[in-house]
């Protein structure tokens, strides 16, 4: 699913605007009534035919959508977007073994013998001096979509100079472009006033800036390497 | 008839009742006794944070002020379960932050926890004094520096097994100087360099610290600086204990331990250099608990260790230890009652140790009190497990893992029904069981006749047909949580035993024999169940009825289907959506 997805414009809009932002927080409140809901309510129905819709028209884009990508020319960024990561992680830092290898050259299975991933993760630095170490190799960690490298994305804010951080799962918590834009608008300060202002982009991995509305969300999340928040509705 | 006693006696009286299970039954015997006891419950524990709601919880019992709630199916250990599936803890935070501002103990497990949340909870609850973080992910150093920084009474920040992203070491010179409640901290998951200076001020003016769990990047010259200012510690982990081999840096350090009289329990020793754990020595005798599970320290070493400490109750070792060492610990550890034995090399194709059947043997012979076992090894036989199951009655936790999948008994190359068979029959009080090795549908066979306290079953590359897992279902009457992987159950024993998943927390299945199909006849045929299969194969097409489910987790609840999944979850309210709109 490399994005092959052309993310020509949709002949409509991917969602339909659904949550009222006339919220002063971020857009978890509006996903917090969501929680709430349950089934017997009427917001829980009203609720839950939005997502039916949403999950159709999703669809929709998946298989229709062909052609080239539109991109942003006035936003290229062609380095690797995690070169300057803060945080290297500790297992390239530190691990004596090769991560990718294995004795046999047969498939791992995954999650077997059941180690559980932090036992795995303490263990890579290991190694006592007498050679006999805890040999703990990390395909799986890292087989799975670059998992260490891509838990968190940066965001900016045109306008703004500070850069901000936000874990994947954060992104993943949302469910629309709308709740997600709120709430990035809101963890820059911004009031509710200046959402309409402002346009999510995001950069995927050929580095390549790109409208994020025009692509399915679920493709967005697995593409996904920096966000920016541009000026204009 | 008797005179009912006024609700303020019965409160008072409810108040002795701790067990969630009593406090449950309680409940049950009329509308008054419900009443009077949701009004005083104060704590409450949720296995499955999609089994209800915040508001559900909240109107039956408006006064908590402790909760403990999980999130995630536990083989989210093993990366089984994708990034994304929910299990998320804010709106319960929100939800509680208006409804218990008293709130005082938070214990989540396996929960994406913000940044966003940590600093929600820290501002909300005035009193708060206990959160435990066990295996939990999604925050950083930033949001553990708003607890510190808001929680003025704070008495447990226990951080266990989560994934803590790490943007600064800063974060403990947050807790206030008047912080002085602390009893324990638990930093041990933590990668980076924390302030040691903020970390002695905070350890020295907490008189009632009796736990302390170090991360990695405490180094072993630092350890005695610590002790000397917390001599009443129960429980310590340390950090690196590795340092070049200098006497001053030994005796210093062997002093401190030897003021320290009331520890009980060590842990950490990561990147261990063995002559240091000599220091250890002065306190051994004291000591009832050991965890060596991250410490390459061979055999000979950990026998000495060991016999310098009689008292042990639970030992967590690697397989260094060999079956050298845990006969020597059959003879000196007389009230061992947890042993733990993780492996050192899980991928490597050949044994590197002399870790076998024999080991868990002499320890079962050995340790009357043995009652909980997970055993990593690469051989075992149906003798051996006899032998240990008639030695260990009192059992309650079994869990062994023979690393190479479908592994016979060696000698016999027989199924290991038989050995597990005898486990199930013997140990009465069995509750957690785990399989592994080559097992036909004979030993669900046995374990659904035998094992009727057993509450979490683990099966993985076993039986060979429907039946074992009707075997399961239609036995196991106490049976909470089962987890199978990899074994050729399908839809045939899941539809016919659909009433009993009602009566379960949980049941995980993945790559077995489950068809779409039947996961749409459960799910209607069950209201009550969330019945959830997660398919990150990439088209929808393939989802015909016929094919086989990657992975499904069903669960009962009184919710309904949650709103949060990511978009690789099928359930039927999606399916019927695609279908019909």
């Amino acid at each position: 699913m490399e994005l092959q997805l052309g993310l020509s414009l949709p002949t409509r809009t991917p969602i339909k605007k659904e949550i009222d932002l006339n919220d002063n927080y971020s857009s978890f409140e509006c996903s917090m009534e969501r929680y709430g809901s349950s089934l017997s309510s009427d917001d829980g129905f009203a609720d839950d035919e939005n997502y039916v819709e949403k999950w159709r028209r999703f669809d929709e884009a998946d298989s229709s959508a062909v052609g080239p990508k539109r991109t942003l020319p006035l936003l290229l960024w062609k380095r690797d977007p995690n070169d300057e990561d803060d945080d290297p992680r500790e297992i390239q830092k530190c691990s004596p073994f090769n991560v990718t290898e294995n004795k046999g050259g047969e498939d791992w299975i995954v999650g077997w013998p059941p180690i559980s991933s932090y036992r795995k993760r303490k263990n890579l630095c290991r190694q006592d001096n007498n050679g006999r170490r805890v040999n703990y190799p990390t395909v799986e960690n890292r087989g799975v979509g670059g998992r260490w490298s891509s838990r968190y994305v940066k965001v900016q804010m045109e306008g703004v100079v500070i850069t901000k951080k936000i874990n994947m799962s954060f992104l993943h918590y949302h469910q629309s472009y709308e709740m997600l834009t709120s709430s990035l608008v809101g963890l820059f300060g911004r009031g509710e006033d200046s959402i309409n202002g402002y346009t999510l982009t995001y950069q995927d991995k050929e580095g390549d800036w790109l409208l994020a509305r025009d692509v399915p969300w679920r493709t967005f999340i697995q593409s996904i390497q920096r966000l920016k928040l541009i000026k204009g509705g | 008839m008797m005179q009912p006693f006024p609700d303020e006696v019965l409160e008072h009286v409810f108040s002795f009742i701790e067990s969630d299970k009593d406090r449950n039954a309680v409940s049950l015997v009329c509308k008054s006794w419900y009443e009077i006891e949701r009004m005083c419950r104060r704590r409450a524990f949720i296995g499955n944070c999609y089994a209800v709601s915040p508001e559900i919880l909240i109107r039956r019992f408006p006064e908590l002020r402790s909760l403990e709630i999980k999130g995630k199916p536990h083989f989210a250990d093993f990366n089984l379960v994708p990034e994304g599936w929910g299990g998320y803890v804010y709106p319960w935070i929100e939800a509680m932050a208006l409804a218990y501002p008293c709130l005082e103990e938070l214990r989540l497990k396996r929960m994406v926890v913000t940044d966003e949340t940590l600093e929600l909870i820290a501002k909300s609850f005035k009193n708060f004094k206990v959160l435990v973080l066990n295996s939990c992910e999604g925050f950083s150093t930033d949001g553990l520096a708003a607890i510190a920084a808001s929680c003025r009474n704070l008495r447990e920040l226990d951080l266990r097994e989560s994934e803590v992203e790490d943007l600064s070491g800063h974060w403990l010179s947050h807790f206030p100087e008047n912080c002085t409640s602390l009893v324990s901290l638990n930093i041990a998951c933590l990668g980076s360099e924390v302030s040691f200076s903020a970390l002695e001020r905070l350890v020295s003016r907490c008189p009632n610290l009796q736990s302390l769990h170090l991360n990695h990047a405490v180094p072993l010259d630092e350890l005695p600086n610590l002790l000397r200012r917390a001599p009443q510690l129960v429980e310590l982990g340390t950090g690196a204990y590795s340092a070049d081999l200098r006497s001053d840096v030994f005796s210093n350090l062997a002093g401190a331990f030897s003021k320290c009289k009331k520890l009980k329990s060590l842990s950490g020793f990561w990147d261990v250099v063995s002559a240091y754990l000599t220091a250890l020595y002065p306190v051994c005798s004291g000591l009832t608990s050991l965890n060596l599970s991250y410490a390459a320290v061979q055999s000979p070493d950990l026998i000495k260790l060991i016999n310098h400490c009689p008292n042990l109750q639970r030992l967590w070792v690697l397989d260094y230890i060999e079956d050298s060492g845990l006969e020597a610990l059959a003879t000196s550890c007389k009230d061992l009652e947890e042993l733990r034995v993780f492996p050192s090399d899980p991928f490597g194709a050949e044994p590197n140790v002399t870790l076998t059947e024999r080991g868990l043997v002499f320890v079962s012979g050995g340790c009357p009190k043995l009652n909980s076992v997970l055993y990593f090894c690469r051989q075992m036989t149906n003798a051996a497990l006899v032998a240990i199951a008639k030695n260990c009655p009192h059992m309650i936790r079994f869990r062994l893992c023979i690393i190479e999948p479908h592994t016979p008994d060696y000698l016999t190359f027989q199924p290991l029904d038989t050995g597990f068979g005898a486990i199930v029959e013997h140990c009465k009080e069995l509750r957690r069981l785990s399989l592994s090795g080559l097992l036909t549908d004979r030993v669900f066979e046995y374990i659904g006749t035998h094992a009727k306290k057993l509450e979490m079953l683990s099966v993985a590359f076993a039986g060979d047909s429907d039946l074992g897992l009707h075997h399961l279902l239609s036995g196991c009457e106490s049976l909470r949580k089962l987890e199978i992987r990899d074994s050729p159950f399908g839809d045939k024993a899941l539809l016919a035993n659909s009433g009993k998943l009602e009566t379960m927390r949980s049941l995980w299945i993945s790559s077995c024999s489950v068809s779409y199909g039947a996961c749409k006849l459960l799910s209607q045929k069950m209201p009550r169940l969330n019945v959830e299969v997660i398919d990150e194969r990439e088209s929808s097409d393939s989802r015909s009825e016929g094919t086989f489910v990657e992975k499904l987790y069903i669960y009962r609840t009184v919710a309904g289907p949650r709103l949060d999944m990511p978009g690789y979850i099928w359930t039927k309210d999606r399916d019927s959506a695609i279908r019909f709109s």
